[in-house]
């Protein structure tokens, strides 16, 4: 698994289930998603799902917070260092 | 029972366990009840300052702590009522709530109460005195205030101490917030019987695998919230890593509780009583059921809402005003009696469409169906109107498209409710001006900023214009095909 096929599948997810009809040039990867409102608690609770099952990692509760979910760098960030981990 | 006061039988158990805790904050922080009674006390002197008298609001856009609740028992000490405000909500909205029931005073977020130099007197108690106001969404886009009386809110608090039979040191959860009515429970029923408020942490409460930690580390013995948090802590909330032997009885309301999800839940916590609580804001909780030990294995359909508490009266009428008694008819839920408000704030309840008379009786027509089961007990059959339940917030989809029309980009806007994997989804669809630019990013965006987080639509639609049909109204049958 490399760094960028990280990114493609969280994108993806993002572009799929919480912006469904956006083009993927809009979703920049430094966008606020969490303290912006463009995704909700129970949205993170999806892709804290769709991230274990995606790539096989354990995502502990305190983990989900703003400071790894807040953009799609700091997700792939903090994916990448769990696989790396 | 009767007690017809909501604060008198607090000020009395506050005198009767002075040293048991009243409220334990989310930070884990315990205000006993003899704190939690000088705190309430100096906030009514601080209100009397404001020159609140009895009969005024008091409005409280603030976080749920220890002090907001003493500022909730110092405004009915002094026979005034409190409003209770989502702090998180558009400034926009939460202004139209505070001018609209004209409080007389707010405790904003950082407001500290004075001190209370002599005794504050309690007027004697008042059956139709003004309580709180809560208020829900409404479909013309704009909330509408539910009045509630000492009577109206003391009836459903004496049918929980019948019901939940709570015993002094009880740990009662607080999940839900305080604008919502889930909140009357949880406050009023420990707060007058020796028990603790246990205020779950914001973050804690939306994450199903914290909650059944916060309920061991608390203590919890009675918790209470919407089905969804409750289901999703039994899928992934791994309850057998903790020990939840505190736990006694788990209360739910607000929406339905999917069943394979609720059997999960009841088998994961075979001892823990669980009840289904049924009511809208206006009457709160009217009827109830209690979920078997085992449930059928051939059962398919989600539990009843039950049959009517001991408290008031809850009945089928048909379109002709006719009750209904045969089993599975769909016909619409009325009730009435003490719990039951008298009208919307500010309205003429002669001119509010939910009140019906029949036969010189008025009931509260709750705008949901039913159908009675073989054993006489109310199954839920959906709603008439154009409200939806997501994440048990009660939802009117005309508010979120007053939401929409505000943005300047767009000329008209329709918004409904999908069910897919068994989530309630809410869609909306636009028709932006001819060469703006809406893309999904901006229309989210909008709505977190016109709407509260828990009405922001989870997909668009953008389309040169909205299908209409022959009368010229919104086509919602074709946009949902």
């Amino acid at each position: 698994m490399t760094s960028s096929d990280v990114r493609d599948k969280v994108r993806a997810f993002i572009l799929e289930e919480i912006l469904p009809g956006e083009s993927p040039e809009n979703l920049h990867d430094d966008m606020p998603l969490r303290t912006s409102g463009l995704i909700d608690s129970m949205g993170t609770i999806r892709m804290t799902a769709y991230l274990e099952q995606t790539f096989g990692i354990s995502i502990a509760a305190h983990e989900t917070g703003v400071e790894n979910f807040e953009t799609v760098d700091s997700i792939c960030a903090f994916v990448t260092g769990k696989l790396a981990g | 029972m009767v007690t017809d006061s909501l604060i008198e039988p607090v000020l009395d158990a506050f005198a009767a366990h002075p040293d048991r805790p009243a409220v334990i904050d989310a930070d884990g922080t315990v205000t006993t009840c003899a704190e939690l009674d000088r705190r309430s006390r100096n906030w009514a002197a601080t209100f009397l300052e404001d020159g609140v008298v009895e009969g005024d609001r008091i409005g409280f856009p603030r976080p749920k702590s220890a002090d907001t609740i003493a500022g909730f028992l110092g405004a009915l000490r002094i026979g005034a009522a409190y409003v209770p405000v989502d702090h998180t909500a558009p400034e926009r909205r939460n202004e139209h709530i505070l001018s609209d029931c004209s409080v007389r005073t707010r405790c904003g977020p950082g407001r500290e109460p004075g001190s209370a130099d002599g005794p504050i007197e309690t007027p004697a108690t008042a059956p139709d005195r003004l309580a709180y106001i809560l208020y829900t969404s409404g479909s013309t886009g704009l909330p509408k205030g539910v009045p509630l009386t000492h009577r109206n809110a003391a009836s459903f608090v004496d049918w929980c101490v019948r019901t939940l039979e709570p015993r002094p040191g009880d740990v009662f959860s607080s999940h839900a917030s305080f604008h919502f009515d889930l909140s009357i429970l949880d406050l009023w029923v420990p707060l007058r019987t020796g028990g603790a408020v246990a205020i779950v942490p914001p973050d804690v409460g939306q994450d199903p695998r914290r909650l059944p930690g916060f309920i061991a580390d608390r203590g919890v013995t009675n918790w209470y919230s919407v089905p969804s948090i409750l289901a999703l802590m039994a899928e992934v909330g791994r309850l057998e890593d903790h020990d939840l032997s505190s736990l006694r009885t788990i209360c739910f309301a607000g929406e339905v509780f999917p069943l394979p999800k609720l059997r999960m839940l009841r088998e994961r916590l075979p001892e823990v009583r669980l009840l289904n609580l049924y009511g809208p804001t206006e009457t709160n909780v009217c009827t109830w059921h209690e979920v078997s030990e085992r449930i059928p294995e051939d059962r398919e359909e989600a539990v009843p809402i039950g049959l009517a508490c001991d408290h008031c009266e809850v009945a089928l009428f048909d379109d002709a005003d006719r009750r209904v008694e045969a089993t599975g008819e769909v016909a619409r839920i009325l009730a009435r009696g003490a719990p039951v408000m008298n009208g919307y704030w500010g309205r003429d309840p002669a001119e509010t469409p939910s009140l019906v008379e029949i036969d010189d009786v008025v009931w509260y027509d709750t705008g949901d169906l039913g159908a009675l089961d073989e054993t006489g007990a109310i199954l839920f059959r959906g709603r008439r109107d154009r409200m939806v339940k997501r994440h048990g917030y009660r939802i009117e989809l005309g508010e979120i498209e007053a939401g929409l029309d505000r943005h300047p980009d767009l000329l008209e806007s329709a918004a409904w409710a999908e069910e897919r994997d068994g989530r309630v989804v809410i869609v909306a669809a636009v028709a932006p001006r001819e060469g703006a630019e809406t893309g999904i990013i901006q229309l989210k965006l909008h709505c977190a900023s016109a709407l509260p987080s828990w009405m922001v639509p989870d997909r668009f639609q953008v389309l040169p214009a909205l299908p209409r049909t022959s009368t010229g109204k919104i086509d919602y049958v074709g946009l949902k095909g």
